[in-house]
């Protein structure tokens, strides 16, 4: 077992001696050193909650633009479940324009116009593979490891390995936007099992940004003090009695919440940015967006923060509307998640944050080759069904090869033929780029030793640098 | 008619079937006829003169066991794909076995008083045995597998081309897809259908059936046609269970075989369509080794104080070890409230142990700047969003191993920077005159959507 606390303390990492266990030294946040050298110090993981059509924006088939109109051959649906394909399907070819850009000469759809600046700087996975064809299960599988409820998240894995450097905010920060929370709910930034001072702090980023964090009318910042510390005094003393680590998450939760008052405000506040950062992201300050969730996440990550989650919802293109429809809302959703994402790497990499920051792209799965025919009737508008066999993510930063894509399809982009990754591989690749043997990195639990990547997972060194 | 032929049908399943019941039967003989060796051997012992009618059972069922090896081992040949040569030796040394111990089993009882003859019999069943089993092992998993040798794939390097431009199109590019595609069977080793791939004399040879590449005529050419039949015919290359050419790798192929297949020619010597050159792109990109930067070494260190660490971390710094079993450290200045040059002057006691040091968004002026100097090993320093300005970086060129030195708002004007005498690895985050502002490229393909 890989404890690392307790690996810490047992070389006396924090300096208290453990007869007279200190409270405020075992700091269950405290910044800890990964097993091994990481490239990248901090994530942002950008899920596009609903799943986006990898074949309308990094999978070109132009095979399957001369099949479009045809009955899906029966060796591909035969055996499978789809959640709303019934009967035989149409092929439907890419809905948008191809071209290869930059030096690494990878295939990007027209709908995102400012991609082509920084896809020399990603490593596309283009055969990412998962085994769940429903949006909750398989955000669940995607961030914990597990498409049932009850596991931490990967960034309760991540805050509760190397902790955080700025104590004065939180180590783990999830944003959504789009109007909705993901469908596997508040559970993909849960802490599971570990103790829950790891879980996803939630920020809005409309009115105040984290809830019940202000002072109440009346009671000033000292008072305030006053009181958090002799709460922490009474909590110290029932810990020293019962030794229940959900104490310590009390207490440091107290203690970063009294530092929080002062920095939260002053972090999430993006309207103290240049006029031309607001263009470059397209971001309007006071309203909830992807653009701004994405703007955060670059001042948090120069904060200091650990790991920054953010979910855009709206991006489940069924064409059973106009706004799931690929040609319609899908591009609305593409120009909107272009210009931001775009922006954050350059961003990124003009202040010199992408070196240690890891950013991941993707959806909880992919989209099917066919047109969707809902319960056998061709849906109104131009929309693909969910699919599992394989789909495209894109990771940059924190010591990924730059410019390169790894994997590739077949020739209507539905199943895998050459590179084909797990949800666990791309986990197991993420912790490798900050210092920890997914293997190793385990948490005893009711018996057993749990880890994200639970038993699969295998790096994939090929985009690694 | 049907049902002929499903009784056809159905009876070469039956031979196919009994027939991969060889690799499995075979060890049946093996083992029992080498206890039955044992067992006479020992019976020579007067102690186990009472074993004699168990050894002869384990004989009858050790031929036995070697006959239905044999005959399912005669039906495997025939279904099989191995190389003639290599089934001979197999089947004959298997039936001479069993004939000799038929013979030994008769013999037996004649020849026991003639010590030397009987234990050169024993000595020559287990060689023959051996032999056979042996023999049917390097069929099944090659030459190679029983070997003090770890690796015995022939693993294909990555390529080592630096200039895919100066790149020889046959020896670099065409022989390096047949070494990852086609040597395993059409080799040094293997020759299936007599064509071998590893040298250019012998691609231009051809096979069993005749020239595999007309110079300039895709058409004619047998090795494109074979790559591009469909998957499911017997014929197209490579065979079943292994992977496919890259559609970039057939066209590699296609530009080499149409421009006139020849030996000597620099990719930038000939002439190529946009299609070619991005499948040039591709193939370089896809094999080129991935350039794992060289791990760095250290000097050994001795591990801090835990004292000194407690000390640094009450007046708010972050420090932790590089690594769990570094004695190394990277120090974060978020949380110091003090003022930042009286804290740094604390860590200055431990500099040498400090290899990244981030001062970033804090108060940090040009007298913060003056102790950097002491930190010798110091590798990656932040400073940006700092105070400092006037100061003169000069110092900092004493520091050896720094590689990466943040000064995105500062101060410092880069007029400045410039006279600086930086070493030409270090990357410096400097804000350009005017931070970079997106360019779409490309948003005529497609009109707005609609709103």
């Amino acid at each position: 077992m890989l404890a690392l606390g307790s690996l810490l303390d047992g070389c006396n990492f924090f300096g208290g001696d453990m007869g007279n266990h200190s409270i405020s030294h075992a700091n269950p946040l405290a910044a800890k050193a990964s097993p091994l050298p990481g490239k990248a110090k901090s994530v942002i993981f950008l899920h596009m909650a609903g799943a986006p059509s990898q074949l309308e924006m990094f999978d070109y088939k132009p095979a399957l633009q001369k099949m479009d109109g045809m009955d899906c051959p029966d060796s591909f649906i035969q055996g499978k479940k789809f959640a709303f394909i019934r009967g035989v399907p149409k092929l439907l070819g890419p809905q948008a324009e191809f071209k290869q850009y930059g030096e690494s000469g990878i295939w990007l759809s027209n709908h995102m116009p400012y991609f082509p600046s920084v896809v020399d700087d990603v490593a596309i996975l283009k055969a990412v593979s998962t085994d769940q064809f429903n949006h909750a299960p398989a955000q669940l599988l995607m961030h914990c490891g597990t498409a049932r409820l009850g596991r931490p998240s990967m960034g309760s894995w991540v805050t509760y390995g190397l902790g955080t450097e700025n104590s004065n905010l939180p180590g783990f920060v999830v944003l959504t936007s789009g109007g909705r929370n993901p469908d596997a709910g508040k559970s993909v930034w849960g802490s599971g099992f570990l103790p829950s001072v790891y879980q996803g702090v939630q920020c809005r980023s409309e009115g105040d940004p984290v809830l019940f964090l202000k002072d109440p009318n009346g009671i000033d910042r000292d008072m305030r003090k006053a009181s958090i510390e002799a709460i922490n005094k009474v909590n110290e003393i029932s810990y020293q009695e019962f030794q229940d680590p959900e104490i310590l998450s009390r207490i440091s939760q107290y203690e970063m919440a009294f530092n929080m008052q002062i920095a939260v405000p002053d972090v999430m506040n993006i309207s103290d940015e240049p006029e031309y950062i607001h263009r470059m992201y397209g971001t309007k300050p006071g309203k909830e967006s992807f653009a701004n969730n994405i703007l955060l996440a670059r001042k948090l990550v120069e904060k200091g923060v650990r790991f920054v989650q953010l979910f855009d919802w709206g991006w489940d293109s069924h064409g059973t509307d106009p706004g799931t429809a690929l040609d319609l809302g899908f591009i609305q959703k593409c120009r909107e998640n272009d210009q931001a994402v775009t922006a954050l790497l350059t961003d990124l990499k003009q202040r010199g944050l992408l070196d240690e920051t890891l950013v991941v792209w993707g959806g909880e799965f992919g989209r099917t080759p066919m047109q969707e025919n809902r319960d056998g009737k061709q849906n109104v508008f131009k929309g693909r069904d969910h699919h599992s066999d394989a789909f495209c993510m894109w990771i940059a930063g924190g010591g990924i090869r730059k410019g390169f894509t790894y994997g590739e399809t077949d020739e209507i982009g539905y199943n895998a033929v050459d590179g084909k990754v797990s949800v666990f591989d791309v986990q197991a690749t993420i912790l490798k780029q900050l210092g920890f043997e997914h293997t190793a990195f385990t948490y005893p639990f009711q018996g057993r030793n749990f880890r994200l990547t639970d038993v699969f997972g295998k790096v994939i060194d090929p985009i690694i640098a | 008619m049907f049902l002929e032929k499903l009784l056809i049908q159905s009876s070469h399943n039956m031979k196919t079937f009994i027939a991969h019941l060889h690799p499995l039967l075979v060890h049946l003989p093996i083992g029992i006829l080498l206890v039955y060796i044992l067992l006479e051997f020992l019976r020579r012992n007067e102690k186990y003169k009472l074993i004699e009618p168990i050894n002869k059972l384990l004989f009858f069922i050790g031929i036995a066991s070697a006959i239905l090896s044999i005959i399912t081992g005669l039906l495997n040949a025939e279904l099989s794909t191995y190389p003639e040569q290599d089934i001979f030796w197999h089947k004959w040394t298997a039936i001479g076995t069993t004939l000799l111990f038929i013979v030994y089993y008769l013999l037996r009882n004649n020849i026991a008083d003639r010590r030397l003859f009987v234990f050169s019999f024993y000595a020559l069943l287990l060689v023959s045995i051996s032999a056979t089993g042996h023999l049917g092992g390097v069929l099944t998993h090659g030459e190679n597998y029983l070997s003090f040798e770890v690796d015995d794939q022939p693993e294909i390097k990555p390529l080592q081309i630096q200039n895919i431009q100066e790149a020889m199109v046959y020896e670099d590019l065409v022989q390096y897809i047949f070494d990852k595609n086609c040597i395993s069977c059409h080799g040094a080793q293997k020759q299936k259908g007599e064509l071998r791939l590893d040298e250019f004399q012998y691609v231009l040879t051809g096979g069993k059936s005749g020239k595999i590449i007309q110079s300039g005529e895709l058409n004619k050419s047998e090795i494109i046609r074979r790559i591009l039949l469909d998957d499911s015919d017997e014929k197209h290359m490579p065979p079943k269970g292994k992977l496919a050419l890259r559609d970039f790798e057939i066209q590699l192929l296609k530009w080499w075989i149409q421009s006139g297949a020849a030996n000597q020619q620099k990719v930038r010597e000939k002439s190529a369509d946009s299609i070619t050159i991005n499948a040039i792109k591709q193939f370089h990109q896809t094999f080129s080794q991935n350039p794992k930067p060289v791990a760095i070494e250290r000097p050994p260190m001795k591990p801090l104080d835990p004292s000194i660490i407690k000390e640094l971390q009450s007046i708010g710094f972050t420090i932790t070890p590089l690594s769990i079993n570094e004695n190394y450290y990277r120090v974060v200045a978020y949380n110091v409230k003090d003022s930042i040059t009286k804290a740094l002057g604390r860590v200055q006691k431990i500099a040498p142990h400090i290899i990244e040091l981030k001062l970033s968004f804090t108060k940090a002026d040009d007298a913060t700047l003056q102790l950097i100097p002491e930190f010798v090993n110091i590798e990656k320093l932040w400073l940006d969003h700092t105070e400092i300005g006037t100061a003169k970086l000069n110092s900092m060129t004493s520091l050896k191993n720094l590689k990466y030195l943040n000064l995105y708002k500062t101060n410092i004007q880069q007029s400045e920077l410039e006279s600086v005498n930086f070493s030409k690895k270090l990357q410096i985050i400097y804000p350009a005159p005017k931070d970079t502002l997106l360019i779409a490229s490309d948003t005529t393909l497609l009109p707005r959507p609609t709103q």
